[in-house]
């Protein structure tokens, strides 16, 4: 069996919004979420900027679910609402829902210092102080990493297979391609797939800082996310959660559902080079890309547009132009398709960053316009491609990649395609 | 939908036991080591004595000593544990289309680490004081330096393919028992599918740290934590057409049964699982399951008269996260190769090991939260 498989249903909270329309006004009119940043009871914090979901008016808008809900750290609620929202876009049918896949990635679980900090006793910090007061601890500290894929499957009332995947920043794009597999193949007619995470607080910070990871300028302002510019240096932690309904093409139809783009392929790889840095020359995210293409049937010059990892590091922004320039060689297809990175708006979402990009990916090809990159205001040389500048563009996308490579390594890519009737090969 | 992939044992650390030999004769002769429990624990705690593995040193894992400071002890289980997958392999992989699909739990370190709180002590901190001077340059001068590294667990994903090479497809699930048979269905279906011409299928349990016993106390020591904690890994291989190997996948099931009636849904998914396959229960040998009573329950009035089918993995590993269903899974692929299998009385209790003809073994394994995954494996037929 192999099902075609349609995206019906978009959720997503996050800096720019609360609802994918808000994401994609935003997104398109090149607007930024990254503001000035400290973390909570920090002082001095080397990090400056970050991409935060706005938590009061987060907690304001969803307050009626967020009560219904046990206590749960900010990422598992981000994921929850965005799933909810997610289903009520593609407007499912119960029996439906209640047969869907839930496929999550999900990073480091998020811990506040406040939950440690209930073993600090006069004499000292004390597992017994801890253990006494484990009440009161964050349900993630104690549930374990699978927790939002748990939440939402129990919502759902669902009975379909619940997958929870840890590949760091690859992971949400892992949950969306699996999640596209187990379609294709009949294994499920439909699933919710996605991601949410947040890394906002001081410890994780401290933890990525110290391996030189995040932005520590100043001078840029909310202009420091700038990939694929000569200055980038970092780049800029987010928090959000996004979520996608996929169903067979069969299903989507027997419904009348809203079809906003097809998913064509999907592909991963592993660098096997370093924990720390990405390969010099792209090797594996280079196989991403072509086992993508592959497993979609489509030859390389059949793609318009890509949405890129991209996230403002030194490292990642060059070998992922020398990854497009190995796949799109051929008649120098790498100079005449588009590339936008979608974090120079809305930051990096680390495992959960997939789950935007495939959005704004589906949206571009919905609505046949390239999100731009914002912030290239010193192009660097070794990043020679077209990305999209500054400005949305119209332009037909009828074929379009969406780029997620992991820390470690760790590299996926999805293929998106405008919905046809007749298939796509 | 059929499915038939070759599978073949790959490596087994089970608490002290560093092969499958070791661990079967263990269990067997139910002469199990065990250690004191090596972090404090609360009054209420169930077990004193647990099954720790030991701690791989860096000679062991060919890394430097850079390197090892940024990894916990189970990065370093499941490290070791590919190692000796890779040397006992008895397949000739192509690292260029190998993938790597591993169940990995969370690192269950206290942030802030622990350290840090004893340095806030040391000046004299108080929850109340963090506007008066906790700061980014105390931060980042106390906090280990490695910390972001050692406590992402994708990273024995970087570690393992960088050391052996490995650029084929992959995926990483985490966190608990279920993981493990998602990485080997996944494995699996990369080579069914053409993706991958093999596959390293691993998996590692947490160490035993008292932030495990947190989530102990929170699943109110139900399901698999109704067992004694153990640590350890395994691995298998997935490959297409070995003429080599005995056993094959032959079906598989995965769903969610938190609801309604959880032994009527399991049976449905074990018989979904069945039906891929090509057989019925009654040509089940051997079910190695996921030791929750509903399921048990289900095998038990399924299995009838037939005796010795049901083996409780976890209460006789132990519960070794998301290491055990690998751990029970080359157990299962030893029966089918060599005619034997450790029985245990109808409710699973009671170990000796006994001749069978093996023919198609049930590996099941629950996630806390209402995850099922089941999978058969077969002898492979010419």
């Amino acid at each position: 069996m192999n099902a075609r498989v349609v995206i019906t249903g978009l959720g997503i909270v996050g800096g720019l919004g609360f609802h994918w329309q808000d994401f994609w006004r935003a997104v398109t009119e090149g607007q930024s979420a990254i503001v000035p940043w400290q973390p909570e009871g920090v002082q001095e914090f080397p990090v400056k900027y970050a991409a935060p979901v706005n938590r009061q008016q987060f907690e304001s808008q969803f307050s009626s679910e967020l009560q219904k809900m046990p206590n749960m750290d900010a990422r598992t609620a981000f994921g929850i609402i965005a799933a909810k929202q997610a289903l009520a876009d593609a407007a499912l049918p119960s029996s439906q829902e209640s047969s869907a896949a839930v496929c999550v990635g999900s990073g480091v679980p998020e811990r506040d210092m406040a939950d440690m900090f209930l073993a600090m006793t006069e004499n000292g910090p004390s597992w017994q102080a801890l253990y006494a007061q484990c009440e009161k601890l964050n349900t993630a500290m104690r549930a374990g990493n699978d927790h939002l894929a748990a939440l939402i499957a129990k919502k759902c009332q669902t009975t379909g297979p619940v997958l929870n995947f840890s590949t760091a920043c690859a992971g949400a794009a892992h949950a969306i391609g699996h999640a596209f597999k187990m379609i294709r193949r009949g294994e499920c007619q439909t699933a919710l797939a996605g991601g949410a995470d947040s890394v906002l607080s001081a410890m994780t910070m401290t933890g990525l800082h110290l391996l030189g990871a995040p932005s520590i300028e100043e001078d840029f302002g909310n202009k420091l996310c700038r990939p694929f510019d000569r200055d980038r240096s970092g780049f800029v932690a987010a928090e959000g959660g996004a979520f996608v309904v996929l169903e067979s093409l069969d299903s989507a139809l027997a419904r009348s559902a809203t079809i906003y783009a097809e998913v064509l392929g999907f592909g991963t790889s592993m660098d096997a080079y370093r924990v720390t840095a990405p390969h010099p020359e792209g090797y594996g995210a280079a196989l991403s890309m072509q086992r993508t293409l592959k497993d979609a049937k489509l030859a390389a010059n059949k793609i318009n547009y890509i949405n890129a990892h991209g996230t403002s590091t030194p490292l990642n922004d060059t070998t992922e132009t020398y990854a497009v320039k190995s796949v799109f060689a051929e008649d120098e297809h790498c100079y005449q398709l588009a590339v936008s990175s979608t974090k120079s708006q809305i930051g990096h979402w680390i495992a959960a960053a997939g789950a935007p990009e495939f959005i704004a990916t589906t949206l571009a090809i919905k609505h046949q316009i390239a999100p731009p990159t914002i912030n290239i205001e010193n192009p660097d040389p070794a990043c020679d491609l077209d990305y999209v500048s500054g400005v949305s563009r119209n332009m037909p996308i009828r074929y379009a990649l969406s780029n997620s490579f992991g820390f470690g390594g760790l590299n996926a890519c999805l293929a998106i395609g405008v919905y046809e009737e007749s298939q796509h090969v | 939908m059929t499915i038939k992939v070759a599978l073949s044992r790959g490596s087994v650390i089970a608490g002290k036991a560093q092969t499958l030999s070791t661990l079967w004769q263990q269990l067997a002769s139910q002469t199990i080591p065990t250690s004191d429990l090596p972090c404090e624990a609360f009054e209420s705690w169930p077990w004193g004595q647990v099954r720790l593995a030991d701690e791989p040193k860096a000679a062991e894992l060919s890394v430097c000593r850079k390197t090892l400071r940024t990894m916990e002890k189970q990065a370093k289980l499941i490290l070791h544990g590919a190692q000796l997958a890779n040397q006992q392999a008895s397949i000739e992989y192509v690292p260029a289309t190998t993938g790597l699909y591993l169940a990995i739990p969370t690192v269950d370190e206290a942030v802030p680490p622990w350290p840090l709180l004893e340095a806030m002590d040391e000046y004299q901190y108080t929850v109340d004081d963090t506007d008066r001077w906790l700061t980014g340059e105390f931060l980042t001068r106390e906090i280990p330096a490695f910390f972001g590294l050692s406590t992402l667990n994708s990273n024995t994903c970087a570690y393992i393919s960088a050391q052996f090479n490995l650029t084929g497809e992959m995926a990483a699930y985490s966190t608990f028992a279920d993981a493990a048979l998602h990485a080997v269905i996944d494995g699996c279906l990369s080579i069914a599918e053409g993706t991958n011409s093999h596959a390293l299928i691993g998996s590692v349990a947490p160490k035993i740290n008292p932030l495990l016993l947190l989530q102990y106390d929170y699943q109110q020591y139900q399901g698999t934590f109704a067992n004694s904690p153990a640590e350890g890994s395994a691995f298998i291989w997935a490959e297409n057409d070995s003429l080599e190997s005995k056993a094959v996948l032959s079906g598989y099931a995965r769903g969610f049964v938190a609801q309604g009636d959880k032994t009527a849904s399991i049976n449905t998914l074990i018989d979904r699982a069945l039906s891929m396959a090509g057989i019925s229960f009654s040509d089940v040998d051997w079910f190695l399951c996921a030791g929750i009573d509903e399921e048990k329950h289900g095998i038990t009035a399924r299995a009838e008269d037939k005796d010795h089918i049901l083996f409780d993995a976890y209460s006789a590993i132990g519960n070794a996260g998301a290491a055990t269903p690998l751990i029970a899974l080359n157990m299962a692929i030893m029966a089918i190769e060599q005619g034997q299998k450790l029985a245990s009385d109808k409710n699973g209790v009671g170990l000796s090991e006994i001749n069978a003809d093996v023919r198609h073994v049930a590996l099941s394994a629950v996630g806390p939260e209402g995850q099922y995954v089941v999978v058969i494996i077969s002898r492979s037929e010419p």
